[in-house]
């Protein structure tokens, strides 16, 4: 068999085979997994969901009935598996496999497609004095894995580029918990950091017909995240919450000229270095820090902090009817970031007084290389 | 675009307790933690430090920048979006174990807040008071150590605040 691609081409008066008929088929379905399988990431596409009904025996003891939720996935051959209705997973099948290794444990679900010939159409046999099967039945397996088998399912073997949906590729429903004997007791879709995969899309480019491009999280309803590429006022990419109108009211964007706005703190990704605050502040109060750097990173070490302060000494009186230069500095110190300034003022009714004062800052914010 | 400074307001009478400029600082105003901490130390005509009031019972506001206000914050209230000048009208508190007396001629009850720290005292202790236009005379009943010295730091709206320390 050659390894181009064939498809059908029918004339008039052809006699029609089998081979003919089928090429007809696998044409379409070959393709439909080659664009899966290259377009896609491998993973649930819908529900396959695992759920425990917790439940007693005679004896008191507990135990779970665990059931795959009917959906749609996507195999790493581009196969799309269906499980039509939920089913509850079979404790004899896992025994049967025997992949428990001890009790008490963790262990993966999984679903993969596989085909299987349907019974004669009755109709269909009689006609044609034959009783081979005319139909192919696209099942499913749930089945399940020992314990690790999940960490290796990027290794499994994949179909060649020219070739159709192949069979037996493991998609991960999740996990149950075996009790060492005969049943199951839980189900999770995540254990020890590996979770169910879900389909996704796989392109290097990603391309909106319009000016707007938006990615949204499930549903895109009202105060659910977005992420939004809009063309229009030369260009701008935006964060933020969908409003009741499905526009986005941005937290963070980026204009084409590389301008940042945020509404928050940019607390993350603190480039290594020296940043810097200054101006001026009042006495009892702290200083600011310099932007992106937090107290959390000065009381872990991350960031050192160097203040100098000065007293603020502008030749202003705070109150020229009652208080005239000159100001004595009394006090003018920082402990951590808490400043103290304290000066004296002359009284124009004669005498003086002591008033808490502000002072010029500098604080620089020493962050080391990681 | 004119330059602004933050005021560090009192929530419940809008005094301004502190001023600060930071350059390049964005528009949105810093929370009350990040310039106060714990809280915003104050001192009396001494210039002890008396109290320090909780951030809970702060915010911060940007204003139009003012030298004025910048060096002497207390001189001030917040109005309006911007800051309005006090005038130093006498007023008098006086504290006992058992009762603190603000003393301020009102021509309607005015009711002030007042915070109480030092001493004993493992948090501020905050309350209000109700001071009479009858009276001229405002009382809040308190259960103090006696022979523990304390600070309190008393806000009456339209009056700059008062500080003081005593022994009770």
């Amino acid at each position: 068999m050659t390894a181009k691609i064939n498809r059908p081409n029918f004339f008039e008066g052809q006699v029609l085979t089998a081979a003919d008929l089928d090429l007809g088929l696998s044409y379409g379905r070959d393709q439909h997994a080659r664009h899966n399988r290259y377009l896609h990431d491998w993973g649930v596409a819908e529900g396959l969901a695992l759920t425990k009904a917790d439940r007693r025996d005679a004896n008191g003891d507990a135990y779970a009935v665990v059931t795959a939720g009917k959906g749609v996935a996507i195999d790493g051959d581009g196969r799309e598996i269906v499980l039509p209705e939920d089913e509850a997973l079979s404790t004899e099948l896992f025994i049967q496999l025997q992949v428990a290794s001890k009790d008490q444990d963790w262990y993966p679900v999984f679903i993969r497609g596989r085909d299987e010939r349907a019974a004669p159409q009755a109709t269909f046999a009689s006609a044609c004095g034959s009783d081979r099967p005319n139909r192919q039945v696209e099942g499913y397996e749930l089945t399940f894995g020992r314990k690790g088998d999940e960490l290796t399912l990027d290794e499994q073997p994949r179909a060649d580029v020219n070739q159709g949906p192949g069979q037996g590729w493991k998609t991960l429903l999740g996990f149950v918990k075996w009790d060492g004997v005969s049943r199951f007791t839980d189900c999770a879709d995540s254990v020890d950091g590996v979770s169910v995969r879900y389909a996704g899309v796989r392109a290097d480019s990603v391309t909106a017909r319009g000016d707007r491009l938006a990615i949204r999280a499930a549903g895109g309803d009202q105060g659910k995240p977005a992420l939004v590429i809009d063309a229009g006022d030369d260009g701008a990419l935006s964060f933020g919450q969908l409003d009741a109108k499905g526009a986005v009211t941005p937290v963070f964007s980026v204009d084409s000229k590389g301008d940042v706005t945020a509404a928050g703190k940019i607390t993350s990704a603190v480039a290594a270095g020296v940043h810097v605050a200054s101006g001026v502040a009042f006495d009892g109060m702290l200083l600011p820090l310099p932007a992106g750097i937090s107290q959390a990173q000065v009381d872990s070490g991350q960031a050192v902090l160097h203040v100098h302060v000065t007293p603020r000494y502008l030749g202003v009186s705070p109150e020229p009817a009652v208080l005239r230069n000159p100001m004595t500095p009394l006090e003018c110190r920082a402990e951590g970031r808490r400043v103290f300034c304290r000066n004296l003022w002359e009284k124009t009714a004669g005498g003086t007084q002591s008033l808490p004062g502000s002072c010029d800052y500098t604080l620089l914010a020493f962050v080391a290389p990681d | 675009m004119s330059e602004t400074m933050s005021l560090v307001i009192f929530n419940e009478t809008d005094h301004v307790l502190a001023a600060f400029t930071e350059a390049g600082a964005g528009d949105k105003a810093p929370d009350p933690v990040d310039v106060v901490g714990a809280g915003l130390l104050i001192r009396n005509d001494e210039g002890e430090v008396v109290a320090s009031l909780p951030a809970d019972d702060l915010r911060v506001e940007n204003a139009d920048r003012s030298e004025r206000v910048l060096i002497q914050p207390p001189n001030y209230s917040f109005a309006d979006g911007a800051a309005a000048f006090l005038p130093d009208v006498p007023s008098a508190l006086t504290l006992t174990a058992s009762k603190l007396t603000v003393t301020r001629a009102v021509s309607q009850d005015t009711e002030c807040f007042f915070v109480i720290d030092g001493g004993d005292l493992t948090e501020p202790l905050e309350g209000s008071a109700v001071i009479t236009a009858v009276a001229n005379k405002g009382e809040a009943l308190l259960s103090l150590t006696p022979g523990q010295t304390y600070g309190v730091v008393v806000l009456i709206p339209g009056v700059r605040p008062i500080a003081k320390k005593a022994s009770v």
